[in-house]
């Protein structure tokens, strides 16, 4: 800027400075004519390297955005307990594996991991039912969404006499402490037959 | 053919969808046009042409993100310290059929005949469907998002076939994979905090 203001009309002397976009090397040439030998500066182009060219995914040309449901593709950026291998090791540019951090923590959170996690992971309250993340990006919008209630309710089938129907009959009564009572139990997936 | 499934149109179908990691309002929009009868081209706002839908695995639903807690249903009495906002999550877990419940009263839009037309929806827990119910069913919806696979659902042969993308250079040592002890959360240090029982001088 100060350059700038010095020398009103000499833009072509700031132009000299700017970095070209081809990178530039030079190279010393010796030519022997006769009993003269004659050295010069050769001048080589070289393409410019493109930023990604080390990182594996950027390379590889994947059709997809990684996301949380790959399980396969995170399954090799992981070690066995669940945490993700450090840039140094995957080979990754530092957009892509902070990416690929960020997928792998939404499928622990979406429980795609059972065989991979540590054993204290915390899946109580709201965390043991089904969720699903639209990008990688999606847990950091977060908004608080109020729906209007409703006491209508035709309630045609028994909702089969969970544990904690009888314990809560009230659901303003409820008690965050006593998660553990009421946790959900899963029934084994069953063929739709005829009874 | 055609003219059986014209004929259709003008009884009441019986649809069957799975809930199992959908997510409640997409579900929701897809079971109200059902409900409604929306998708006939017979159908107009005054004509009670909706079908029975049939939803199981209802408490396997999904919703996007944190949605279980930060999506709060709010009900008001109009009395005194009546007001409460409960989080999807505690209604999910006093009654698994409530939220899609709620999800379809709401996809099925202000309308004076929307509780004629809720009063076909059969929401079931599980995947036991009670014979009454399964020997009118004539139709399977298709559902409205993938099912994710979990990793162990996965067999050994479709993971030997997936294509490997990390290429660890040549002088990678495996044992710089194994997983390395959790060095908890970081602290910062405070000089003022108590020091534990073992350095503190006994008094005389």
């Amino acid at each position: 800027m100060m350059l700038a203001r010095c020398l009103p009309s000499g833009w072509s002397a700031i132009r000299g400075i700017a970095t070209s976009s081809s990178a530039m090397k030079w190279k010393i040439k010796e030519a022997e004519e006769g009993d003269t030998t004659v050295v010069e500066m050769e001048k080589i182009e070289e393409p410019a390297r493109p930023k990604n060219a080390f990182c594996t995914l950027c390379t590889c040309n994947l059709p997809i955005k990684v996301k949380y449901s790959d399980v396969l593709i995170l399954e090799q950026f992981m070690r066995p307990d669940g945490t993700v291998l450090p840039r140094q090791l995957t080979g990754l540019c530092r957009n892509k594996q902070l990416q690929i951090e960020r997928c792998v923590m939404q499928a622990h959170w979406s429980g795609l991991f059972p065989d991979k996690t540590i054993a204290d992971f915390d899946r109580s309250g709201y965390k043991q039912f089904n969720r699903y993340w639209k990008d990688d990006m999606s847990m950091y919008r977060i908004s608080e969404k109020i729906e209007q209630g409703s006491w209508y309710y035709v309630k045609r089938y028994d909702t089969k006499n969970r544990p904690w129907n009888k314990l809560m009959k009230n659901p303003l009564n409820w008690d965050p402490l006593h998660t553990h009572l009421y946790k959900k139990h899963k029934r084994k997936p069953k063929n739709i037959t005829d009874k | 053919m055609n003219q059986a499934r014209q004929l259709a149109q003008f009884m009441r179908q019986w649809h069957l969808i799975d809930a199992n990691q959908q997510d409640v309002y997409k579900l929701g929009t897809k079971v109200a046009k059902y409900l409604s009868g929306n998708w006939k081209p017979i159908w107009h706002p005054s004509t009670d042409c909706g079908d029975h839908v049939v939803v199981i695995n209802c408490q396997d639903i999904a919703m996007e993100g944190f949605d279980w807690k930060h999506r709060q249903f709010h009900f008001n009495k109009e009395y005194p310290k009546s007001k409460v906002n409960i989080p999807a999550y505690q209604i999910h877990m006093y009654d698994p059929c409530r939220i899609v419940y709620l999800a379809v009263y709401k996809c099925l839009g202000k309308s004076n005949i929307r509780r004629s037309h809720i009063a076909r929806l059969h929401l079931l827990p599980d995947a036991e469907v009670p014979s009454f119910l399964m020997k009118n069913v004539g139709n399977q919806l298709e559902q409205v998002q993938e099912v994710v696979k979990r990793s162990t659902e996965y067999t050994d042969e479709e993971r030997r076939n997936f294509p490997r993308l990390v290429k660890f250079p040549e002088d990678h040592v495996v044992d710089w994979e194994a997983p390395i002890d959790n060095p908890g959360r970081h602290k910062l240090y405070n000089p003022y905090e108590r020091k534990s029982k073992i350095q503190q001088t006994p008094t005389k």
